[in-house]
């Protein structure tokens, strides 16, 4: 569906605005269907692309991510897995060999948490002891403020929940340098027009624009008047 | 082809993307400087407030010449005045009265009320009543930091500059505006120590026949 969106294809992302085209639509699966969209082409990518998205999400609020070196060998994202009757969004898994980490993703579109204790349901109940040391807890909203306010009433997490807007994961998504073959960076690009669409911005720096400076082609017939002949006296 | 029209066109498109960018930016500060005021040796005695912003037009009111946004800072200290840092986004200062440069400034202030055009606070020129340490390096065309002193042997007031097309990512944000904010909140001295070693920072040098206006370069 990114192409189809970014083509001018479909305008079905208007009910992400709230834009009703169906009045029968009961309930517009807007969180659901972004997760899908967005996080579903990353997925089928390989191991070190996924690992490199991830890594530089978290190292976006913490310099020192704890996770091995380099990439990683295997990579696995989960989507709406269930335990103890607990679904959070996206359970992702990076393996380095024998070593494990995982990240746990609630992703939130215009809409408040399900319940007051999501977040920490999530992180203590779903999650086995040994994947809360040296795991994180990522939400990500339109703004921060639910995962501020789970933080203040009750603070589990230890340092490992960071709260992420999705403008953080546009600032992130121009920072993937990897092969321009790789694609992680044709799958961000395309997630940075979706989100355009959506009105959540990128920051792609004023070098970005250089190649749409004004300049118009020349034409024989017309000089601007620096090349007029002049007379002097 | 019509090569004014083309140029119209094109010139207008230019600008909205250019303006996408700026408020892309004003975002992108706005995130960083507040999640920087969290840290315990800020946090202990600043107490932020919301951020606003504020546009001004040029003459014709076609299109933005400067965009301000300010965020209120309440120092926790007992008499101590509340303090506004406002970014200013200045286009036009290809005159004595912007810094004489063609280029975009990004003006970076903490002063004791927030920069408006219409109260006819901002950064520009003439600019007076500054220490007398920023005065002597403005005659020797050292300075990267104007500094005023404030009320109450509160820290001193202040304002640097940064050229707009030099931030380009996040970490251009946190090298030319998070930290050093960051640093000169926490310690005027050290901060301006700071700004000496990012040659990327404006220096300012007095404009030739012009009492109180400065050039920046």
């Amino acid at each position: 569906m990114l192409h189809a969106f970014n083509h001018n294809k479909s305008r079905q992302f208007q009910r992400y605005l709230g834009v009703r085209h169906d009045p029968d639509e009961r309930r517009i699966a807007a969180e659901d269907e972004i997760t899908s969209i967005v996080m579903g082409p990353l997925a089928f990518l390989g191991a070190p692309a996924i690992g490199m998205f991830w890594r530089n999400l978290i190292q976006l609020h913490h310099a020192n991510v704890d996770f091995p070196a380099g990439p990683p060998s295997q990579a696995s994202m989960r989507f709406w897995p269930r335990n103890k009757g607990i679904e959070p969004d996206l359970h992702v898994e990076l393996c380095w060999g024998p070593q494990k980490r995982t990240v746990l993703v609630e992703f939130k579109w215009r809409a408040r948490l399900s319940t007051p204790t999501q977040l920490q349901d999530q992180w203590q109940r779903y999650l086995k002891p040994e994947e809360q040391t040296n795991g994180y807890h990522l939400f990500i909203g339109l703004d921060k403020s639910e995962a501020l306010g789970a933080l203040a009433r009750d603070d589990v997490w230890n340092g490992r929940l960071l709260a992420c807007n999705w403008f953080d994961v546009m600032t992130v998504l121009t920072t993937l340098q990897t092969p321009p073959h790789d694609g992680l960076t044709a799958w961000g690009k395309q997630v940075m027009d979706f989100f355009a669409l959506l009105k959540v911005p990128t920051f792609k720096g004023f070098k970005s624009l250089e190649a749409a400076v004004p300049r118009p082609e020349a034409s024989p017939l017309f000089f601007t008047s620096p090349q007029l002949p002049r007379m002097h006296p | 082809m019509n090569s004014l029209g083309s140029s119209i066109t094109q010139s207008f498109g230019f600008v909205a993307k250019v303006g996408e960018q700026c408020e892309a930016l004003a975002q992108l500060i706005k995130q960083e400087v507040s999640a920087s005021l969290l840290k315990p040796s800020l946090s202990s005695h600043l107490l932020p407030g919301k951020w606003s912003n504020r546009y001004r037009e040029d003459a014709n009111g076609w299109v933005f010449s400067d965009a301000v946004w300010t965020l209120p800072l309440t120092p926790k200290a007992k008499k101590a005045e509340p303090l506004y840092l406002s970014i200013q986004l200045s286009i036009f200062n290809n005159n004595a009265e912007g810094g004489s440069i063609a280029e975009p400034l990004l003006h970076i202030s903490c002063w004791e009320s927030p920069v408006d055009h219409k109260e006819d606070c901002y950064m520009g020129f003439p600019m007076e009543h500054m220490t007398a340490a920023t005065l002597h390096q403005l005659a020797n065309g050292s300075a990267r930091l104007f500094r005023w002193e404030a009320n109450k042997r509160q820290p001193d007031w202040w304002t640097y500059s940064v050229r707009l097309t030099d931030l380009n990512d996040v970490n251009d944000v946190r090298a030319l505006i998070t930290t050093p904010v960051a640093q000169l909140l926490e310690d005027v001295d050290a901060g301006e120590q700071m700004l000496h070693d990012l040659p990327r920072v404006i220096r300012y040098s007095p404009l030739a026949g012009r009492e109180h206006h400065y050039q920046a370069q």
